[in-house]
């Protein structure tokens, strides 16, 4: 087995043969085995959580990855069926440890948003939007889970853990965006200036009714349970106030879901509330708390979302190797063709410098917004740079949908656009770094001063 | 059979006066509003095959296709006359602002009844299939339409472009449903060009349902495979001038086609950053968004500038490595210029009833076809180094 260019491994001249002849001690400091860069960058995790990458390897292939395709033309009966599927193995109700819920403790020698992107990039590495439809569910949850509201857990969180543990899917969704706010709700200087927030909570008699429509809204139209955000009647964003939307509740609809570019298998869907009554029981956090528990939540879900991109490029990179390893050129494969290994070697750098910053970014316990925002950013433009590649190494035939690129391609494009487009995420990361970035200059700037003045 | 007589005719000097090109610019300007357009009314159903024939038969009415040899006024009338290219790309790009697929087929009955008449034969909606199986044959076809004996690797990847005999191995072609006969370049045993006409039924063309952008024309899979094409011309030397002269064209055309599809993006985006705000104010007003649109704009000129303002034939070796080079350098900038294009629209952009992420797909596919940027690349290189 060898790749034309190359020495086979047991030429004398190749490192595989040469480092064996070393003395002991020698080869011992520099011989190894050959690896994949998959098994490379497992082994440097602790066991549980090379056990966590392992299984959800296993199951994108063998669950998510058969129906990628075909739900990405039509939805059909593929979604249903990884959903039960992924309830049956505890990726619905992993958002909580083991008993309540099935993440295991073992896993938290790092965070637990360490555990959510080794389990991304395997889950969208198959499909990017089963892989979403996936992950938005733990988006959704996520204003309770960091909200401190233990009630909340207890009354919200708690039940649809219990139903998914027992195989019985249970989804949340996050609504934040309003027809006429992307942005505004993702970046404060905007929410700021921003006048009438589209969506309006209205007191009466235990509880609230809700007025207003949010849409691109991940798995809105699967949810059981949706996490609004909405201003108190009268005020401005400062009042956002979160709230646990039921679906089914009288007013609660949903009358669109977008015809999307890519991440198709998962819903973007409008969500319309015309006077739905919440009780008090189902404001998450406290009254006037939703802006800053939005903005917990983007810190911790941009890092995810980079472990998307990273799982989408991989995919691409995986499908295009397989074309080339497979599809004769010329008299040889064209893996065999220079120009072809240089793609290859550029994608694996680029998903290997992605999944670096991914775990380097998630292995801080508290997530923060300029870290979160720039490994988002970094991955979305690295993905589809990656996809690129994996199109045009495969040439005309990455055009075919059955090829993976393509779609790939798709899928990867909207990570430059949600949880913030990459543009409000490197300014996220300016307003993060304000107070080292508005210090008054050191004396070295003094000659630029004066040449300036 | 035809002789290489049909290649090189007396033909009359080609005068294209700038008040006729005005003229029928301004028709195309007219024809792609009214009848381009309308043929694909929402950005997320791509035109019915009555609809793209409709628009071609329209588009004959109209003079697009010549009906004599030369005819500068027509598209792909006059490959050697610098005014009439020029014209062919302003047409294009006029063209595909409307509808990108519906303009790639235009240009491809263009270029298939170019090639006909230069062969001599009465064949009508012809496709010219100029792709081999993977794209340009990694240089290898640069050096052998420079004149250079293909070595034994450089045979083995000619094969795949001149794909024929008994290897079933399928071609990848992207053609609308209209079209009846398909033209080939093909490559004899004793190693001469010749070209190849096959009846659309003997290629046994089978319909790949889902590919990438350009929806409206549709990907094919061709199997060339025995002796059913009949043969056009037995001079290799007229056969390789008219298969250099089609690719230069075919070069010059995908440009010219996502330069449009970038016009198009640009004017979207150009409405929406003055509809949309942010921040209690137009999105225009923001640097981020000002960035991207001035990378787009600068791309925009210089696709313009480069392919409008220099001269540019399509019927020599020579044109056809300078509009190589030119595409090369082009087409990532036209298509990262399309993607900036899209991300001013944020969420929208990505939904497909915007027709952003239409664009985005068809200049994505315009930088595979005839030639990845690699294998393009391969392609100037060889011609370059091995001149």
């Amino acid at each position: 087995m060898s790749i034309a260019g190359h020495l086979p491994a047991h030429h004398p001249l190749s490192t595989r043969t040469a480092f064996k002849g070393l003395r002991p001690l020698g080869r011992g400091l520099v011989d190894y085995e050959p690896a994949t860069l998959w098994e490379i960058d497992t082994a440097t995790l602790p066991p549980p959580l090379r056990r966590l990458r392992r299984e959800a390897r296993d199951f994108a292939r063998s669950v998510i990855r058969p129906h990628a395709l075909a739900e990405d033309l039509e939805h059909g009966p593929g979604r249903d069926a990884v959903l039960a599927a992924a309830a049956r193995a505890g990726y619905l109700s992993d958002l909580v440890p083991w008993p309540l819920g099935s993440a295991r403790v073992s896993t938290y020698t790092r965070p637990f948003h360490f555990g959510i992107c080794l389990k991304m990039e395997e889950f969208t590495a198959a499909c990017g939007g089963l892989g979403l439809m996936l992950g938005a569910h733990g988006l959704g949850a996520a204003p309770i889970m960091l909200s401190g509201d233990l009630d909340a857990m207890r009354r919200h969180l708690l039940p649809v853990v219990r139903e998914n543990r027992a195989g019985r899917p249970s989804i949340f969704a996050y609504a934040i965006t309003e027809p006429s706010a992307g942005s505004d709700v993702e970046e404060g200087e905007g929410a700021s200036r921003r006048g009438r927030p589209g969506m309006v909570a209205r007191r009466v008699t235990g509880g609230w009714k809700l007025d207003g429509r949010k849409v691109f809204i991940s798995g809105g139209e699967i949810a059981d349970s949706v996490t609004v955000f909405a201003a108190l009647e009268g005020e401005g964003m400062a009042s956002w106030t979160c709230f646990v939307v039921r679906k089914g509740s009288p007013g609660f609809s949903v009358p669109r879901t977008e015809l999307k570019l890519g991440q198709r298998a998962s819903g973007a869907a409008e969500l319309l509330l015309e006077d739905v009554f919440v009780p008090d029981e189902n404001v998450v956090g406290g009254l006037r708390n939703g802006w800053a528990i939005n903005r917990a939540v983007l810190n911790y879900s941009r890092i995810p979302v980079g472990a998307i991109a990273l799982g989408i490029a991989r995919g691409a990179m995986e499908h295009a190797v397989d074309w080339a390893r497979a599809t004769p050129l010329g008299g040889k494969r064209v893996i065999d063709h220079q120009e072809a290994q240089l793609a290859i070697a550029q994608m694996a750098m680029d998903t290997w410098a992605m999944r670096s910053m991914v775990w380097r970014a998630a292995s801080e316990w508290t997530a923060r917004q300029a870290v979160a925002a720039a490994t988002k950013a970094f991955c979305g433009d690295t993905a589809v740079r990656v996809c690129e590649t994996a199109m045009e190494l495969m040439g005309d035939h990455g055009l075919l949908h059955a090829g993976g690129a393509e779609k790939a391609y798709r899928d990867a494009r909207l990570t430059q656009i949600y949880e913030g487009t990459n543009q409000i995420n490197r300014l996220a990361v300016i307003e993060d770094q304000m107070e080292e970035l508005s210090r008054v200059p050191g004396v070295r700037l003094s000659t630029v001063q004066e040449a300036s003045a | 059979m035809a002789t290489t007589e049909a290649l090189t005719p007396d033909r009359p000097a080609v005068r294209l006066e700038e008040a006729d090109a005005d003229v029928l610019l301004e028709a195309i300007a007219t024809f792609a509003d009214r009848v381009v357009r309308p043929a694909a009314p929402l950005p997320e159903t791509p035109p019915t095959a009555e609809a793209v024939d409709a628009v071609a038969a329209a588009a004959t009415e109209l003079g697009l296709f010549a009906a004599t040899d030369p005819d500068p006024l027509a598209l792909w009338g006059a490959p050697d006359e610098p005014r009439a290219v020029g014209l062919a790309v302003q047409a294009l790009s006029t063209l595909a602002s409307a509808h990108t697929a519906i303009a790639f087929h235009l240009h491809q009955l263009a270029l298939g009844a170019h090639l006909a008449r230069r062969l001599g034969s009465d064949a009508e909606r012809v496709l010219p299939v100029l792709q081999g199986r993977n794209g340009l044959a990694r240089g290898a076809l640069a050096r052998l339409l420079g004149g250079r004996p293909p070595d034994p690797e450089d045979a083995a990847l000619l094969a795949e472009y001149f794909p024929h005999g008994t290897d079933a191995r399928p071609l990848l072609v992207q053609a609308a449903h209209g079209w009846d006969h398909a033209m080939l370049p093909a490559l004899a045993d004793d190693g001469t060009l010749r070209w190849e006409l096959w009846r659309r039924e003997d290629l046994r063309p089978a319909r790949i349902e889902h590919a990438h952008g350009l929806e409206g024309v549709a990907t094919w899979l061709l199997r060339p495979v025995g002796e059913a094409g009949e043969v056009m011309d037995a001079d290799g030397a007229g056969a390789t001038r008219l298969l250099v002269e089609a690719l230069a064209c075919n070069t010059v055309a995908v440009l010219a086609l996502a330069l449009g599809a970038l016009d198009d993006a640009w004017a979207r985006a150009r409405r929406y950053v003055e509809e949309r705000e942010q921040g209690g104010a137009p999105i225009r007003d923001h640097a981020a968004i000002q960035l991207l649109l001035a990378r787009a704009a600068a791309t925009r000129t210089l696709a313009r500038t480069t392919l409008g303002n220099c001269g540019l034939t399509a019927s020599s070796a020579d044109d056809l490595a300078h509009a190589a080079r030119l595409r090369l350098a082009l087409q990532q900038p036209i298509a990262q210029a399309a993607t900036d294009c899209l991300q001013v629209f944020g969420g929208y952009g990505y939904m497909r009833d915007y027709g952003m992420e239409r664009v985005l797909r068809d200049v994505r596919h315009l930088t595979l076809s005839f030639g990845s940027s690699t294998d393009l690349a391969l392609f100037v290189a060889a011609e370059e180094l091995y001149r």
